[in-house]
């Protein structure tokens, strides 16, 4: 075969480098069927809340019509009582007049028919942080383009760490002004002052970030304006809850960082935090306060 | 007075005698040098057999050899090298040195792995992969960069990583387990490019050597395999350019003599111009850069019984990613790269013993840095840093007694310091989070025997205690580690061999990434997390014919006290002060596998094929409930088939086709909605309890090399990675989303339909390149 050197200046075009393709993995998923999925927590400013409905298939589309449990019954265990929850529509369940204290003890039954029954091992309510005060500063910020306004909100907060390792969560929300309470997420920048904190439109940490001095939390908001349907709604309130949080609590935080895009790639999946068996999810435990606070 | 000149090879092999004052010759030793015709550069691995004894040794780095002409009048030699022709010579007087020049072939030369030399006369043929850099540099590989590192995955018992990247998996052990040399000094995570490039310019190397296993007794630290790369050292006849150019990148060489045949200097570099996919990754709101360089020196003088090398690298790889939001514009900074330099003297003490001393140094670092600009100014910058600096030193005696006993003797230091993590912020509130340097310093002695026990039974004996020291704890750790390689000529043809091996490593790397990108921390092994140790052994057997190799391979290795970093946790992800806290320790490894080899010898035609069968398993106690679970890169399978054809004088045709098992993945085994968070979340439970789909591709490249009465070459080559374009999955993704609709009883929006898609990501599909280099 003769290959001659003209037909080599034959103008060659190039394709891009590198295209990218996606497609669906063509792989055995190892779906074991479906399972009771709960995410509940105890509180003692709140009572007791559960979501309860099934484990879906890893891959696909479904509604969540057809993960709701129908005729599942939740059973929360005290050290002495066991409370059956009302359920209060949508997978959700309550129990708002029972005796939380720090140091007590729960763990959770859930039956639903033809489904193994749901159990979470004992969790303890974790102490409280010792006289908490929240103050804060609010500046507004000018660098802003309309229609766009930000607050700098410095949030001064002051209080004791009890002995023993404990972990914090911070969520701020805002509350919209309608006749029901509305609570949205949003995302905020947070700077520490004494070690690294994560976030996740909240922030949660060990108690090594804490000394007896107050700490220093500056929250941007991203938006203030929601427009939905023909409504335009604007908040008016922060709602700062801070939370002592259980070890499984921080570690489902852990879970729920590594969900974001850049970490799903660069990092190994966690284990999925759990301390249930017969099904899937979390029964945590904290013991919060929160502060409402109006925007400027 | 004795005469001796430098002997000229044409391209046919031809007999030649050398005819000097008549002085008895039985007895004597020999000590020679093997040069190229051309340049006067040393040949590195040339191949000297003994016609009288049949043995064959090789020449070292500096292209030196001893051997003896037992009760012989005369010494008859047969001087190999891949790529030059062959020289049969006759010495009948003892002129040492002897200078022999050999001249090199135009065509691509094939590859010859099984070569009874003083290392594989003990080894299996496995054992030890020397293969001609100008052929890894021939194989396609991706965009048409040539890269002779990343061209030994194509080889028995190396596997690859994430598609594209450089990182070698030597049978089942992880990169961090590779012992890479450059001229003799540790280069850490090599590679550009976030790990799709070695680190090395191509037109440089000079030769590659893998072990696998019979590791030699002078090299310890690090558990799987031992990678030397050799650069050219400079022609030392005539000044001479290489020039070449790529999709990817551009790189030139200069080298000449400083003294015509005594001393010469090589300069070589390498720079990328990745304007195009710059451009690519541009939009309104962010932009992304990419560069990288390399850079080589090297510089060798031959006086006498001396002779010296002198060698700097540098690699340094940079990003920057910005964000133009209104709120924070934001940009990223991300660069890496080694500076390191050696020292080597080699002297011959007399013809039986040489004297080689080596001193390097090495300094690693990457950093990440993030700046916050308002209005343009530059209002925080806070960069985590981690560094590594080394100093090497090693002291080796070797001694040719005669010709069934040879000898090597040592000894080797370093001293290391190395920063896991350091945060420098204009926040002094962020200047926090580092984590305490390390001082570490290691101490070897070590000594292999080579004898022949009888006419077929060759035996290596060797053993080095190898002791690592962690300063400021005065915690020790010391091991003995025997090697031993035992081979027995069935005949002429056929070898069967067998070999035993302890090693260890006080070097841990964590790296929790499957992507490629270098964020890897390496960490000294403490008494927390204590060095890494492993056994291998291999049982195999070979044949080699005229129109054919084939060898078989067995092995079966263990390794203790294995690290991994714990899922979800990245260098700058965690928290902690402690590494250790971050990191899954006392891991037990088994890896269990076949390779098989098969090449084809024609002058038209030529290639091989190989196959690797393994099973690469692993446990710890807090994973997977302490159960056995495979390796990420546990590919069962695994065939390479890499064919040539010579067209005609100036054409050639190569391609490369692989076939192999996926990677492992965790998949998540279930989805569930959190109510309470209004977030779905894939629920994961074993680690590596899924896997890609088979891998396989095609890459085709058609190559001209002319080389012109002037020494003048040309080189142009035109081809295809992945021709068929099967998009073999670089990466998988789990993604989730949910779409909703607004509630107006409740007034919110509520989740109605979740889905779920577990995805691939394929970077690499159908990439045509093209390529053209010169000589001048």
């Amino acid at each position: 075969m003769k290959l001659r050197s003209n037909t080599l200046a034959t103008i060659f075009i190039f394709c891009v480098l590198f295209s990218r393709c996606t497609k669906v993995l063509d792989t055995n998923i190892p779906f074991e069927g479906s399972k009771i999925s709960v995410s509940a927590r105890i509180d003692p400013a709140e009572g007791f809340v559960a979501f309860v409905n099934k484990t879906a298939l890893p891959t696909g589309d479904q509604t969540l019509s057809e993960l709701t449990l129908l005729g599942a019954q939740v059973i929360l265990y005290s050290s002495s009582t066991a409370f059956s929850v009302p359920a209060q529509g949508d997978g959700f369940f309550s129990l708002t007049d029972i005796s939380i204290s720090e140091n007590d003890s729960f763990r959770l039954e859930i039956t639903a028919p033809l489904l193994d029954t749901l159990r979470s091992k004992w969790v303890v309510v974790p102490p409280a942080i010792e006289a908490p005060i929240l103050e804060e500063i609010i500046e507004l910020d000018t660098i802003a383009p309309a229609p766009f306004t930000y607050n700098k909100v410095e949030l001064h907060f002051s209080g004791i760490d009890p002995l023993g390792d404990n972990k914090y969560l911070i969520e701020v929300t805002h509350n919209a002004r309608f006749p029901s309470p509305i609570l949205f997420d949003f995302f905020a920048d947070f700077d520490s002052e004494s070690c690294e904190v994560f976030n996740f439109n909240s922030i949660f940490f060990p108690d090594r970030c804490i000394t007896d001095e107050a700490w220093n939390f500056r929250l941007v908001p991203d938006l203030f304006l929601f427009n939905f349907s023909s409504q335009r709604v604007e908040f008016e309130d922060y709602i700062f809850v801070v939370r002592s949080i259980d070890e499984n609590y921080f570690n489902y935080q852990l879970d729920r960082l590594n969900l974001d895009d850049i970490r799903g790639v660069i990092l190994e999946p966690r284990i999925s935090t759990t301390n249930v068996i017969g099904g899937e999810g979390l029964f945590v435990a904290s013991n919060s306060f929160r502060r409402v606070l109006s925007r400027p | 007075m004795f005469i001796y000149r430098t002997v000229r090879i044409s391209l046919l092999c031809i007999c030649l005698v050398v005819s000097f004052l008549a002085l008895p010759l039985q007895g004597q030793d020999i000590r020679g040098v093997i040069l190229d015709d051309q340049t006067k550069e040393a040949l590195i691995g040339a191949y000297v057999t003994n016609n009288s004894t049949g043995k064959t040794i090789t020449t070292d780095k500096f292209g030196s050899f001893t051997t003896n002409a037992s009760e012989e009048k005369s010494l008859s030699l047969r001087i190999t090298y891949l790529g030059y022709g062959t020289l049969d010579t006759t010495i009948t007087s003892p002129i040492s040195p002897l200078i022999i020049g050999l001249a090199s072939k135009a065509e691509l030369p094939t590859i010859e792995i099984v070569y009874q030399d003083v290392e594989r006369r003990t080894r299996n043929a496995l054992a030890i992969a020397n293969i001609p850099v100008a052929l890894l540099n021939a194989l396609p590989s991706l965009a048409g960069e040539t890269d002779p590192i990343k061209s030994l995955q194509l080889l028995p018992g190396i596997a690859a990583g994430v598609e594209g990247t450089s990182d070698l998996y030597v049978r089942g052990g992880t990169p961090d387990q590779n012992l890479i040399l450059l001229d003799g000094a540790k280069i850490y995570n090599a590679n550009h490019l976030l790990g799709f490039l070695s680190p090395v310019n191509p037109s440089l190397v000079k030769n590659i050597k893998l072990y696998k296993s019979g590791f030699p007794a002078r090299f310890g630290g690090r558990l799987s395999s031992v990678l030397e790369v050799e650069t050219e050292g400079g022609n030392k006849s005539n000044w001479e350019t290489t020039v070449g150019v790529g999709l990817i990148n551009s790189r030139f060489q200069i080298s000449g003599p400083l003294k015509k045949g005594r001393s010469s200097i090589s300069v070589g570099g390498r720079t990328a111009h990745l304007s195009l996919l710059n451009s690519i990754a541009t939009n309104e709101e962010s932009f992304q850069t990419y560069s990288f360089y390399d850079l080589n020196l090297k510089a060798n003088w031959q006086y006498d019984k001396s002779n010296i090398a002198l060698a700097f690298f540098r690699n340094y790889d940079r990003t920057v990613v910005a964000q133009n939001t209104v709120r924070t514009p934001l940009q990223g900074i991300f660069d890496y790269g080694n500076i390191t330099g050696s020292a080597r003297w080699s002297y011959a003490l007399s013809e039986k013993f040489t004297l080689i001393s080596l001193l390097t140094g090495n300094y690693y670092n990457y950093r990440a840095k993030e700046e916050l600009s308002i209005s343009e100014e530059i209002v925080e910058a806070t960069s985590n840093i981690s560094t590594i600096r080394e100093l090497d030193t090693k002291l080796l005696l070797k001694g040719y007694l005669n010709n069934n006993l040879s000898l090597e003797a040592g000894l080797e230091g370093s001293l290391r310091r190395i920063n896991p993590r350091n945060v420098e912020s204009t926040n002094e509130n962020l200047a926090v989070g580092f984590r305490p340097e390390e001082n570490s310093q290691d101490l070897a002695a070590f000594a292999d025997v080579t004898l022949d026990v009888i006419n077929d039974l060759a035996l290596q004996v060797g053993v080095r205690l190898q002791n690592y020291f962690l300063l400021g704890s005065n915690k020790a750790f010391t091991y003995l580690e025997p090697r031993i390689n035992l081979s027995y000529s069935l005949n002429k043809k056929a070898t069967l061999s067998t070999s035993y091996t302890r090693m260890s490593q006080g070097l841990h790397m964590i790296s929790n990434n499957f992507v490629g990108i270098p964020t890897n921390l390496w960490v000294t092994a403490n008494e927390r997390v204590v060095p890494t140790r492993g056994t291998q052994f291999s049982l195999g057997g070979g044949y080699n014919s005229e129109k054919f190799n084939l060898a078989i391979d067995a092995y079966y290795k263990t390794t203790k006290n294995v690290i991994d970093p714990l899922p979800g946790v990245g260098f700058f992800q965690s928290s902690t002060e402690n590494w250790e806290n971050d990191i899954s320790a006392g891991g037990e490894n088994q890896v269990r596998g076949v390779e098989l080899f098969y090449q084809h010898k024609g002058d038209r035609l030529f290639g091989w094929f190989t196959y690797n069968l393994i099973w690469n398993r692993i446990r710890y106690n807090q994973i997977n409930n302490g159960e056995w679970y495979f390796r990420q890169f546990d590919r069962r399978h695994d065939l390479s088939i890499v064919t040539g054809y010579r067209l005609n004088d100036k054409w050639q045709l190569l391609t490369n086709f692989v076939l192999n098992s996926g990677f492992r993945l965790t998949l998540p085994i279930a989805t569930r909605y959190d109510g309470l968070s209004n977030t779905i979340i894939p629920v994961y439970r074993e680690r590596y309890n899924g896997a890609t789909p088979i891998y396989h591709r095609l890459d085709v490249t058609f190559r001209r090399e002319k080389v012109r009465k002037n020494g003048r070459k040309r080189v142009f080559a035109i081809g295809c990675y992945n021709v068929y374009g099967r998009q073999n999955p670089t990466y998988v993704l789990a993604e989730q989303d949910s779409q909703s609709e607004f509630d107006d009883v409740s007034i919110s929006y509520l989740p109605n339909i979740i889905s779920n898609d577990i995805t691939q990501y394929s970077l690499f599909t159908f990439i045509p390149f093209i390529n053209y280099e010169i000589t001048f």
